[in-house]
């Protein structure tokens, strides 16, 4: 009989389930996407549903539900941080402390009791809770491709690790090393966030993109003043700068002592000051991950390095430790975050509980391209488009390629919802929006027009595996976007930056062939893209016969704020929202210019929040 | 009410307690280590520390 072991990561930050079937990741998807409300941090209730249907499964039939950290010792950290903080966290105790003191202390028991459903009358397999950092450190090396490997883990906080060093053998994690609350890189970056008028938990990807305008000025102050490195890696911060002990915010007078005035308001104007800050504390979490993950190939004396934790979603930062670290490979889970929490703890309860790790002898890792959330059949789809009245063709998978890489070739901003929803905050070309990389206009189109977002974000490339070293330097595969290398030589223009241009300007200099994915500073956060992806990837072969280049922007099928989409009605509904040109749902193929108008009740983009 | 016993058990009973931890050992562990060679945690029987 099948064992099966369901993950879940919730109640604190992008919830999410997922199922392993005898030590295989079968179904894993993040609350946010059924429930439609960005990181969701309730109990994922469509994700369980999800996974148990798409394993033909009921409650009763898995083995155990591992809880991604443990809430017991969780709750003694947050008593020790009032104590320590005391008595400057009286409001963070006040609001906090009733929660604690009730259900989060016992999540667990809240776990069971969710399952269980009104009246409790569903039979609950037993819930076990692993530990936070055990959670991300089973996500990276179990689902890795490698028979052993280094690990590393690091984030925010969980229970009291902030980042940990393993070692991964076979079936086994050995736990070697750790640094505790409240030092941490997650929380330094996140600060780093809140000052720079982004949001925490989410705004960190922005900072990233923002820091190539700037220059890391202030990076040895943040190394004088707020962050103590050691030669290994290892670090303490200094809390009095800080707030994230006291209350509900992550800076205060500490940063604008320190930084020159009081934080950017949100949506507030852009100045110098934040690009050089970004650049700031980018390049310190870059120095830092360099020296941690050279400790962990020193400990360890294993050459392959497996990440996790939300810094690992940090990609500049990953691409540094492959040049820099001393690494052979790495490789990150798709999933890093506290999401990916749920998967690993699931890993680690299957493989305690005895089952295989066949994946490392076949030779690929064990995420499917990270295609492993909800599929909709051409049926379904044409149910769907019917019973709307919605006008269609379909010529099925092969002509929709076909018809698409021209319209792309052409200019056309595509919407492209094709098999299995990825499992991370990665687009990986199942709920995707694609464009042509050569043309200069199309990453300001994309932001203002399309995604109604920053203009000074980045977009990423897609690129056929088989052609990425003669348009990326990038020293491996990078199939999850999960690492940043520059555009190839040949593919750079000479970037003479004209004098006095600077900031958002930047975004103004052609840089290379493919300005629609070239960042300000040459540097591009690619997916190479194989087997793995295939209807992605016979999309990039029918655009390269058509233009001679393998290369497409792929961005998240949503706008700023909403979670992508899930279901072909979401993406429906996101194409007639915005400037996309053509849907390609399936077999189907959808033209905005033949569709009815779109009418909706309310403003929608009120009742979107701002990210 | 819950607000006032909340703040009455937080400067009575958290912050002196707080503050005799922080005599004996801070649990937070603030204070930075400029001769200390590392922050590490090794874990007991993890093998890491002893290369
Ligand atoms: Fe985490």
């Amino acid at each position: 009989m099948t064992q099966l072991v369901l993950g879940l990561s919730a109640f604190y930050h992008d919830s999410a389930a997922a199922l392993v079937a005898d030590g295989v990741p079968v179904a894993a998807a993040q609350e946010e996407r059924f429930s439609r409300r960005r990181h969701d941090p309730s109990f994922p209730r469509g994700a369980v549903g999800y996974c148990l249907r798409e394993a033909g499964a009921e409650l009763g039939d898995v083995s155990a539900i591992a809880y991604y950290e443990d809430p017991a010792l969780k709750f003694r950290r947050v008593i020790a941080t009032y104590a320590g903080a005391a008595p400057h966290g009286l409001t963070s105790f006040v609001e906090g402390l009733p929660a604690w003191l009730g259900w989060k202390r016992s999540a667990t028991r809240a776990v069971r009791e969710h399952l269980a459903g009104p009246g409790g009358r569903a039979v609950v397999p037993e819930v076990v809770a692993r530990r936070h950092h055990e959670s991300h450190a089973a996500s990276a090396f179990f689902a890795s491709p490698y028979p052993s490997a280094a690990v590393l883990c690091v984030d925010g906080v969980g229970e009291w690790a902030t980042t940990t060093l393993w070692q991964g053998v076979g079936t086994r994690l050995r736990y070697l090393a750790e640094l505790r609350f409240p030092h941490s890189l997650g929380l330094l970056y996140s600060a780093f966030t809140y000052f720079c008028g982004f949001k925490v938990d989410s705004g960190e990807y922005k900072l990233m993109g923002l820091a190539p305008y700037g220059t890391p000025r202030f990076a040895p102050l943040i190394k004088e003043r707020l962050i103590d490195v050691k030669p290994d890696g290892s670090f303490r911060l200094d809390l009095r700068r800080f707030e994230f002990l006291r209350g509900r915010v992550m800076t205060g007078a500490g940063f604008e002592q320190l930084f020159g005035g009081p934080r950017r308001q949100p949506e507030g104007p852009l100045t110098e000051r934040e690009f050089d800050l970004a650049a700031s504390v980018q390049q310190v979490t870059e120095e830092v991950m360099v020296k941690l993950a050279r400790t962990a190939r020193r400990l360890t004396g294993e050459p392959r390095l497996c990440l996790a934790g939300g810094v690992a979603l940090n990609c500049v930062a990953n691409g540094r430790l492959l040049e820099d670290a001393g690494l052979t490979e790495l490789w990150v889970q798709p999933a890093a975050g506290d999401a990916g929490g749920a998967l690993g703890a699931a890993l680690a309860e299957a493989y305690e509980r005895g089952a295989p790790r066949a994946h490392p002898a076949a030779g690929h890792d064990a995420m499917a391209g990270a295609l492993l959330g909800p599929e909709y059949s051409d049926d379904e789809i044409g149910a769907y488009l019917d019973a709307r009245g919605i006008p269609y063709e379909r010529p099925g998978f092969e002509g929709v390629a076909r018809r698409v890489a021209g319209a792309l070739a052409d200019g056309a901003i595509v919407g492209w919802f094709q098999g299995r929803m990825e499992f991370g905050p990665r687009a990986l070309g199942a709920r995707s929006i694609l464009a042509d990389p050569r043309d200069p206009g199309m990453q300001s189109a994309l932001n203002l027009r399309t995604k109604f977002r920053e203009s000074f974000r980045p977009f990423a490339p897609a690129v056929l595996a088989e052609d990425a070293k003669d348009w990326f330097a990038l020293r491996q595969e990078s199939p999850y976007m999960l690492i940043v290398g520059k555009v190839a030589e040949a593919q750079r223009l000479a970037a003479d930056v004209p004098g006095g241009v600077s900031g958002l300007d930047l975004l103004h200099v052609p840089r290379s062939t493919v300005p629609a994915v070239t960042h300000v500073d040459g540097s591009a956060r690619v997916q190479t893209v194989d087997g793995r992806h295939p209807r992605l990837r016979r999309l990039l072969l029918a655009f390269k016969e058509r233009t001679g280049c393998p290369v497409l922007v792929n961005t998240s099928f949503n706008v700023r704020g909403e979670p992508i989409v899930n279901t072909p009605g979401e993406a429906y509904a996101c194409f007639m929202r915005t400037n996309i040109d053509l849907l390609a749902l399936g077999g189907f193929l959808l033209r905005k210019q033949e569709q009815p108008p779109w009418q909706e009740e309310r403003d929608w983009r009120a009742g979107i929040p701002m990210d | 009410m819950r607000t006032f016993l909340l703040t009455a058990v937080y400067y009575l009973a958290v912050t002196p307690w707080g503050w005799c931890r922080r005599r004996v050992r801070d649990p937070l562990a603030r204070r930075w280590q400029p001769r200390a060679e590392t922050y590490w945690h090794f874990v007991p029987g993890g093998g890491a520390g002893e290369r």
